[in-house]
């Protein structure tokens, strides 16, 4: 097996299909890729997805607030993401936070990432440069 | 919430104003909420240290989403002018050369 068959590994097990135009995006920058995991457990506002970005890779990354909205509003453009209605609250605090979900095309474009990670970590499993697990 | 964190907060909203406009008008108060959230976080568990590495990240996002913002709408608004100008001028062209030739 040969780094170009990546590829072809990459195409044959996909199971989601990702619009063409949303091909670029792969593989996901580190913030988009966070964001959309964090968001798989279901709607969350930015401070709980900093959260659970940062939980999720077990403290190894962490953005403010900057990188976190800045990411938000290009996944909102690109419909990755999309804004729910307000779970609210009682105080002003709760009532600015805006809620947001993974759409159809965002889990699509994760699974596509998280498909084409399997794929390299097969392969350098097989080059034996990660040891195998017993699963 | 301590004056400690209701003073970063007030200097967070300053630090907005380096987001373009309407960026600042669509994520700024949740911006706010968030940054609230996070430094009160960080003062209750870390104390000191924790708030200056949430200023330090704050401030580094001035050059790593900020700034790429900003020049993003430079760029369209530059583009967007050159097309304007060289249009205009296309046509000042267009109309001298009409009546240059109606007038021979």
């Amino acid at each position: 097996m040969s780094v170009s068959d990546i590829s072809i590994i990459d195409t044959t097990t996909r199971t989601d299909r990702i619009p063409d135009d949303l091909e670029h995006l792969l593989p996901l920058t580190p913030a988009v890729f966070f964001i959309l995991f964090a968001l798989t457990d279901g709607e969350k506002h930015g401070y709980a997805i900093m959260q659970s970005a940062s939980r999720i890779s077990e403290n190894q990354f962490r953005m403010g607030p900057g990188t976190l909205y800045t990411t938000i509003q290009r996944l909102l453009d690109l419909g990755l993401i999309e804004e729910t209605e307000s779970a609210g609250g009682q105080s002003d605090h709760e009532n600015r936070r805006r809620y947001y979900k993974l759409t159809r095309t965002g889990k699509a474009v994760l699974a596509a990432d998280l498909s084409r990670m399997e794929s390299v970590v097969r392969l350098a499993r097989s080059k034996k440069l990660v040891p195998k697990t017993s699963e | 919430m301590t004056r400690a964190v209701q003073a970063s907060c007030a200097l967070y909203k300053i630090l907005l104003f380096t987001y373009p406009g309407d960026f600042r008008l669509r994520f700024g108060s949740e911006m706010v909420t968030t940054f609230s959230d996070l430094i009160s976080g960080e003062w209750e568990h870390n104390g000191l240290p924790g708030v200056a590495r949430v200023w330090r990240s704050a401030l580094g996002e001035v050059f790593s989403a900020a700034l790429p913002l900003q020049l993003q709408r430079t760029i369209v608004v530059a583009s967007s002018m050159a097309l304007l100008s060289s249009f205009a001028l296309f046509m000042t062209i267009v109309y001298a050369m009409t009546h240059t030739c109606s007038g021979q």
